[in-house]
């Protein structure tokens, strides 16, 4: 079989007879912006309606109750750390979401090999493990001292309360722990089959 | 200003769509996941066509747009089974509409189990480009797409030497 047969065959793929028209293609391009639109908005909005909802809670609790400095610090790093939080995920959503696919391959290949890395070894990511079970122990305390009546310190004396803290760490760090854990197998596994595309398109010995 | 950006990119798209449609063919191996490629494909165009700085290269923008997202939903998407052949019976090929000879058929089977960056140099090295323009869009280099195409074209000729035979 000669090369030039290869390419006849190829030609006689029949693409010509899955073109689409004009109307067909715009219909196309606008439900993909609308879908994407839809997507974004939801997420955001979803985003930022629970950021307002927790610091609007947790400024009327923390003024009703200001004279309780413990519930007043406990709120401040409860907002700060749900903010933050949030914050955070909405930023790597949307980096995730703009990538850019009009590089070369190779290079397409190594920005996103170069991204997942940054992410998977940061410092930062194990810090992680620990802010969902603090979120959930800080959560549990801005509600139950608030309407218990009883002061931050009173509550935290109390034995029912250290008993709900105590089972709410247990059972959130290994929860916390393996979610991150989950994740982080995807993330790696997502990156491996990208250090192996790379090696396959650069590599000429394992083709 | 949109409008007018919006009119000249459908202009580019249904001229080049054949590129969109021949990389679906490679790489995916079902109508659903062909439809939902094409349409990952034409909006990441749109996305990267406003900061398109260079309108001459049209085609290479197109193919890298097009081979990069199709590998990355390839990568992304578990539910992909990758050892699907593609339809065998007529009935199949005339509801997805395609005329397809049986011998370009099996072509495109024996594509299809090259690893997704020869599938790439292949479509590219079919399609007419040359070694510098395949070395451009894959960012590999010029030797290296030699070697690719050489190796590829071996692997596809041993798998359809039937056809020859059988003349």
């Amino acid at each position: 079989m000669e090369n030039d047969e290869l390419k006849q065959l190829w030609s006689g793929t029949g693409v010509e007879a899955l073109s689409l028209t004009k109307d067909e293609l715009k219909s196309i391009l606008g439900s993909k912006i609308q879908k994407s639109m839809n997507r974004f908005i939801l997420i955001t909005l979803v985003v930022a309606l629970t950021a307002a909802g927790v610091l609007v809670f947790l400024l009327i609790t923390g003024v009703e109750r200001k004279s309780d400095p413990l519930y007043v610090i406990n709120n401040l790093i409860l907002g700060i750390l749900t903010i933050t939080s949030l914050i955070s995920s909405l930023v790597s959503w949307y980096r995730l979401g703009k990538a850019d696919y009009s590089f070369s391959m190779s290079k397409m290949i190594r920005r996103k090999r170069d991204m997942i890395s940054r992410s998977l070894y940061s410092p930062y990511r194990k810090v992680k493990v620990l802010v969902i079970p603090l979120l959930f122990v800080l959560t549990v305390m801005a509600i139950n001292v608030y309407y218990s009546g009883m002061t931050y310190a009173e509550v935290l004396n109390s034995e029912e309360s250290l008993a709900a803290l105590m089972a709410g760490v247990i059972v959130g760090l290994p929860v916390s722990f393996y979610v991150e854990r989950k994740l982080y197998k995807q993330q790696l596994s997502y990156l491996n089959e990208l250090k192996d595309l790379y090696r396959q398109l650069v590599s000429v010995d394992k083709a | 200003m949109k409008t007018e950006n919006k009119k000249e990119f459908l202009d580019i798209l249904e001229k080049y769509q054949g590129i969109l449609h021949k990389v679906n063919l490679i790489y995916f191996h079902n109508d659903a996941d062909r439809e939902d490629n094409f349409q990952e494909m034409v909006y990441q165009l749109w996305n990267s066509f406003l900061s398109l700085k260079n309108k001459e290269s049209i085609g290479s923008w197109i193919y890298k747009v097009a081979i990069n997202t199709s590998i990355t939903k390839l990568k992304k998407d578990s539910r992909f089974v990758y050892n699907e052949n593609f339809p065998d019976t007529v009935e199949e090929d005339i509801e997805t509409g395609m005329e397809r000879s049986e011998k370009s058929k099996l072509l495109l089977n024996a594509i299809s189990e090259l690893n997704e960056t020869d599938k790439a140099v292949m479509l590219l090295y079919l399609d007419g480009k040359s070694y510098e323009e395949i070395s451009e869009i894959t960012g590999i280099s010029k030797s290296n797409v030699g070697v690719k195409i050489n190796r590829a074209k071996k692997t596809l000729k041993e798998k359809l030497k039937f056809l020859s035979d059988g003349k």
